[in-house]
């Protein structure tokens, strides 16, 4: 046996940060159990994972831009650790050191979210304040803990992390639940390849951040917030921990913010590169220092989270909606929008598109309008599809661009809105090489608790290798085949339509998270709208 | 009761129970490799799903608790079709000769039941190379190409053992189930404990006996015949032989598990060494002879001293490994045959101080609760007792309480917070690195160490008023007397810092429930029956005794120390704790057999009538007293002393060897 060594991909761990509890100190290795060895402040400030500036990203949005800088692909193919996007997909293909930063916009009629980055960022607190900033919080203080949760809900504000949830209900769950010990905790693990909004929001305006989540502290009366931010981004941590000092050393965060009587304090923890600890429960998990696996729901984190607390969990962009609701009321956030999407959206529009960079749109705007009239249409080749929620989700072909951004809508057509990455595919991508990439990127990223997840996702990802290998592609459009002899034969090796089936629906219907079931949307809405380019794949 | 319908059929369920248990018991059988009642549900093998109406897609029956009126559907042809593809999943690469060796474990049931045969490496993706096979553990054998990762090792080892052997390493289908240390399951922290492999729905972690020796073909549910716990195990044996012991599900004590001593310590039942026909000494040298001659032999001798010595020359020494029926027959022997109370047992030795304390303290000798009350104890104090070592079961629980117990499925029940623990040891033993303070005293030193914790106590008004006026007396006196034991005072003493004693003394008065256990620690001392009457006081001091989850309970070494002493191997007590004087005449009217009249000598009395030559015959059964007794000169002397030393034994012992005049095998607790 070999000694157990952290693998390729940058190890989703579960060390750096001290475990709490007994049990979680003894799972996680400590013998004797502990006192945090580290202080929060020691903790934050514990090295994360770096990068070489030419680590290349393998993300989706990387992929579909490959034959900008083939040389550049093959690279990142073969760096280890694999990183599926590292946020900079206005450039893709990229890599680590990249440094240019995307073009801003606000294209909604009312700048909720993006205001501070059109204007240049708000790094430093006093520029916050003086565009505004920290109006929402004393507006909350002022008001009950109801009331502040009540403007929530008449936001009719939903979840921006791909599921839509309605915001105002998590938080009343947390509010109304007796525990003296609760949490609020920010999903700043931005996983999903194509996107990059979170990144700049916490990067340009990361004060917004902590006034968000000191809002939603008072909301469901927490006193401890977390930030859980992938190791990525290393940029939004130094920014971060600086706002946050910042913030502690002027009496917005810590004891009695604003001189009121609310204590709030935020600490901020790293991923360690894991793509699942996007989804909460593994995510909870990794800032206790476990095992970052998905938990079955129930319970909900907003009854049993963090530690086993109440614990409110949003989404950066989510969170960055609230300070703005509570200043100018929930009411006129919900004037905006459409249908049950109410309010505006980020979008992340990867290097694909003319004019690439990260936009703020009203829910309701056409993928047509988005494709052609914000991103410019495609810079060097025909559109194929977008698949507004990167990889885990359905594609949404070109003949559907009439969809309207809305959960409901792009749900309809088998699509789905994620983070809002929009990742356009044009013709220099195949639907098989498509597909083969995302189910690699799935099995690579499994946490590998769930059967489906675990061997069905590399077993396609290993069948669709095979299978491309057989067709007659260009040099450097070969994809590896993992662990199984390519075929010397010289016989075809298509996909056993069977078992593709199979495994898909198995995928569906008992995969444990939205990791597996993403992957059957994929699969769906390749069978629905790309039968033609897909079957030579099956046989 | 609340009711679910499964597959149209009401069933009743108790609130969080999962529709994988509320099935089991309406008799539904829902396929699962991931579940095991033992621990924590996980959802990972994803065999269970079910249908629930007004689910938009399937749930995992064991991870979803049944709610009011839900119905629940847990066959039909696409759940079907799901769990043949997961299962299809599952085998893919899979050693199929393993599933011939084995057909009866589950997971080879189910390929079976659902027609799915291991898919051969070439269709499937290729083994990885860096599967751990690992053969060095003397007990458990490690195949991991068996694994299929539903993780039944690595929670068993958490939960039920709290000892976190097994991790999962790597992610996605790299995943790989590896000890936590070292290149070798042997290297690892693993204490043998078995669970992993009782759990295993594979064979990937199997017993070694089991792949020498074959499947079981009966299986003998009974005790394990080590320490008082009282564990229940299954023996499977084969072909005469054991090939593997189980631990018994639904045992009220050690619910489902087991230690390394009752799970794999029985290869001496084989060994060479054992003594397997009578001997007798002939001229400084043992002869094999017959049953007849031997028993012959010492009926001769026992009559001969009885008739021309008098029967208060010889003395029995019983066993507290052996059965009531055998101690019982052994004392009965003694008075009746004999006509001599000179009946001894080991019984009586170690756990004497505490029989005696409790009895004058709380009236009668025994643990005042159960077992099952660790799981409701918020406190304890354990002192001067190993148990994860001695009672490994007992120390599992307790580690279990101290490290927190996961939640039910829906969320119930968790306790991540765990209960308090003080452990009073000056040995540094494995819960002291659980516990919340450690008093590390001097050894001798546990009566001032323990007066210092009621000091505190009192002094710092944790002592429960109510309590101590209703239901104890003396209280001023003993206030009075305490108040000499001041921690800062008694820190000189025991060398325990007194922020310390006092940081034990609120946690074990502010516990509530509190359990103490204690053993040989506090008992084998000069003080220790003072040392016992200190744990009633501290439990009288804070109210708990007569509650759930609190009390005074000694940790009793042999399996049947508590039988022994029952069934009267007492010089001055006979069977049911009755006293010589009050009993002897019901004794003679059930008996129709004079009892003697005289209390008997004790072990300690008869070395001491032995040495003066007073004690002309010893019949020891399962007890070496020239290797056990403290002082092996004096006992050496005393031996030597005696003309006719039978001793019952499974193996030569020290004082067969060195004194016996004959030898009687004796069958194991197996045989």
């Amino acid at each position: 046996m070999k000694a157990p060594q952290h693998p390729e991909s940058i190890e989703s761990c579960y060390h750096l940060v001290a475990p709490t509890s007994r049990r979680q100190q003894a799972a996680a290795g400590h013998k004797v159990p502990l006192t945090p060895a580290l202080s929060p402040r020691e903790r934050e400030q514990a090295a994360a994972v770096q990068l070489a500036p030419e680590h290349g990203c393998r993300g989706t949005a990387c992929f579909a831009a490959r034959h900008r800088h083939p040389a550049r692909w093959a690279k990142a193919e073969r760096d280890k650790p694999r990183v599926y996007c590292m946020g900079r997909c206005y450039v893709a293909p990229a890599t680590a050191g990249e440094t240019a930063r995307p073009h801003v916009e606000v294209r909604s009629p009312q700048a909720i979210l993006l205001a501070n980055l059109v204007d240049g960022g708000a790094r430093q607190l006093d520029i916050y304040l003086a565009r505004g900033g920290y109006r929402g919080l004393e507006r909350a203080l002022l008001r009950s803990r109801q009331e502040v949760v009540g403007e929530v809900l008449d936001s009719q504000l939903r979840g921006r992390g791909g599921a839509g949830f309605p915001s105002g209900v998590k938080m009343r769950a947390v509010a109304a639940n007796p525990s003296p010990v609760k949490y609020v905790v920010a999903n700043g693990d931005e996983g999903d390849p194509g996107s990059f909004t979170d990144r700049f929001l916490m990067e340009d305006d990361p004060f917004r951040l902590i006034e968000a989540m000191s809002i939603a502290g008072y909301a469901v009366g927490a006193a401890q917030g977390y930030i859980y931010l992938r190791c990525e981004y290393p940029e939004a941590r130094a920014i971060l921990l600086e706002a946050l000092s910042q913030a502690r050393s002027r009496g917005f965060l810590g004891e009695r913010v604003l001189s009121r009587d609310f204590s709030f304090d935020i600490q901020l923890v790293s991923g360690h590169g894991s793509y699942v600890c996007g989804e909460e429960t593994a995510l909870l998990r990794s800032i206790e220092g476990r095992r970052p696996e998905v938990m079955p729901r129930p319970p909900f984190p907003t009854d049993k989270g963090l530690f086993g607390k109440p614990t409110l969990l949003l989404n950066i962009e989510t969170l960055c909606n609230l300070p703005w609701i509570l200043e100018h009321g929930g009411e006129a956030y919900c004037a905006l929008g459409y249908n049950k999407s109410r309010g505006t959206k980020a979008l992340s529009l990867p290097s694909l598109f003319r004019k690439p960079g990260i936009y703020e749109v009203e829910f309701g705007t056409t993928l047509a309008t988005i494709v052609e009239e914000i991103g410019g249409g495609m810079a060097d080749g025909r559109l194929v599809g977008v698949m507004p929620a990167g990889p885990m989700g359905g594609i949404v072909p070109a003949s559907l661009l009439a969809t309207p951004l809305d959960f409901e809508a792009l749900r309809a057509v088998g699509g789905n809105l994620g983070h809002g990455g929009i990742v356009a595919i044009d013709e220099h991508t195949s639907i098989p090489q498509l597909v083969h990439h995302i189910f690699e990127f799935a099995a690579d990223e499994s946490c590998g608790k769930c059967t489906p997840c675990r061997v069905g996702s590399r077993r396609l990802a290993d069948a669709l290798a095979r299978a491309l290998a057989d067709c007659s592609l260009s040099p450097g459009e070969r994809v590896g085949v993992r662990g199984s002899p390519s075929s010397t034969d010289g016989g075809t090796h298509p996909v056993d339509r069977g078992q593709w089936k199979s495994i898909v629906e198995a995928l569906a219907q008992t995969s444990l998270c939205g990791l597996g079931v993403g992957l059957s949307e994929l699969a769906n809405s390749v069978n629905r709208y790309f039968q033609k380019e897909f079957s030579p794949c099956l046989s | 009761m609340p009711v679910v319908t499964l597959n149209g059929q009401s069933a009743s369920y108790r609130p969080g129970q999962s529709i994988l248990e509320a099935a089991r018991a309406a008799g539904i059988d829902i396929p699962t490799l991931c579940h095991d009642p033992r621990i924590a549900p996980f959802g990972g093998c994803r065999l269970c799903v079910v249908e629930v109406e007004g689910s938009s897609r399937p749930v995992a029956a064991c991870t979803t608790p049944c709610s009011e009126g839900m119905k629940v559907t847990t066959h039909t042809p696409e759940l079907e079709e799901y769990r043949r593809t997961l299962l299809s999943l599952l085998a893919d690469g899979y050693p199929p000769e393993a599933i011939a060796r084995h057909p009866d474990k589950a997971f080879h049931k189910y390929l079976a039941a659902y027609g799915v045969a291991p898919i051969s490496v070439e269709c499937g993706s290729l083994l990885p190379p860096d599967v751990f096979c690992d053969a060095t553990h003397p007990y458990i054998h490690v195949d991991m190409r068996q694994c299929i990762y539903c993780q039944r090792c690595v929670r068993i080892c958490e939960e039920l053992q709290g000892q976190f052997v097994w991790k999962p390493w790597y992610r996605g289908d790299a995943i790989r189930i590896l000890p936590d240390q070292g290149t070798t399951l042997l290297e690892s922290s693993c204490v043998s404990c078995g669970a992993c492999v009782d759990t295993c729905p594979t064979g990937a972690l199997e017993d070694q006996t089991l792949l020498l020796r074959g499947e079981p073909e009966h299986w003998t549910r009974t005790t394990c015949p080590y320490c008082g716990t009282g564990c229940e195990m299954n023996v499977g044996t084969r072909d005469g032989r054991i090939t593997t012991i189980r631990p018994v599900l639904d045992a009220p004590v050690s619910k489902g598990h087991l230690c390394v001593k009752g799970r794999y310590a029985h290869a001496w039942i084989e060994s060479e060494d054992r003594i397997t026909v009578p001997l007798l000494r002939a001229e400084g040298d043992w002869r094999k002879v017959s049953w007849e001659e031997a028993v012959g032999f010492i009926a001769r001798r026992f009559t001969e001293i009885m008739k021309t010595e008098g029967p208060e020359r010889i003395g029995v020494v019983a066993s507290s490994r052996a059965t009531n029926e055998e101690n019982y027959l052994a004392q009965k022997f003694t008075r009746v045959v004999l006509g001599t109370n000179n009946v001894d047992g080991c019984a009586r030795v170690c756990h004497t101080p505490t029989a005696a304390g409790m009895k004058m303290t709380l009236g009668t000798g025994a643990a005042t609760n159960s077992f099952d009350d660790i799981e409701r104890a918020h406190a304890f104090l354990i002192c001067g007792a190993n148990p994860t070592e001695n009672h490994p079961i007992v120390g599992a629980r307790i580690k279990q309480a101290v490290l927190g117990r996961p939640p039910l499925p829906g969320g119930e029940g968790g306790d991540e917070g765990g209960a308090k623990l003080v452990v009073i040891d000056p040995r540094e033993i494995e819960l002291a690195r659980y516990a919340d303070v450690h008093l590390q005293l001097r050894p001798g030193t546990n009566v001032p160490l323990l007066n210092a914790l009621a000091c505190a106590i009192i002094d710092e008004g944790l002592a429960d008023e109510a309590f101590i006026a209703e239901r104890t007396k003396d209280f001023d006196a003993f206030r009075k007397f305490v108040a000499d034991y001041a921690p800062a005072k008694v820190a000189g003493i025991t060398g325990v810092d007194a922020s310390l004693i006092r940081q034990a003394a609120r946690i074990y008065a502010n516990g509530k429930p509190s359990m103490c256990f204690h053993g040989l620690g506090v008992t084998e001392h000069l003080q220790g029956t003072e040392g016992v009457m200190c744990l009633v006081n501290l439990a009288l001091l804070t109210g708990n005794i007569g509650k759930p989850g609190s009390g005074v309970n000694p940790l009793r070494g042999q399996n049947n120390v508590q039988g022994c002493a029952h069934m009267g191997c007492d010089p001055g007590i006979l069977t049911g704790g009755v006293a010589l004087k009050e009993g002897r005449a019901l004794f003679e009217s059930v008996w129709g057999a004079p009892v003697p009249t005289e209390s008997g000598l004790n072990l300690m009395e008869m070395m001491d009538a032995a040495a003066a030559g007073k004690l002309s015959a010893l019949w020891l059964i399962g007890y070496d007293i020239y290797f056990t007794l403290a002082n092996e000169e004096s006992t050496r002397r005393a031996l030597e002393k005696i003309d006719l030393v039978v001793v019952q034994d499974m193996f030569m012992n020290e004082t067969a060897r060195r004194f016996g005049t004959v030898f009687l095998p004796a069958a194991s607790p197996f045989e």
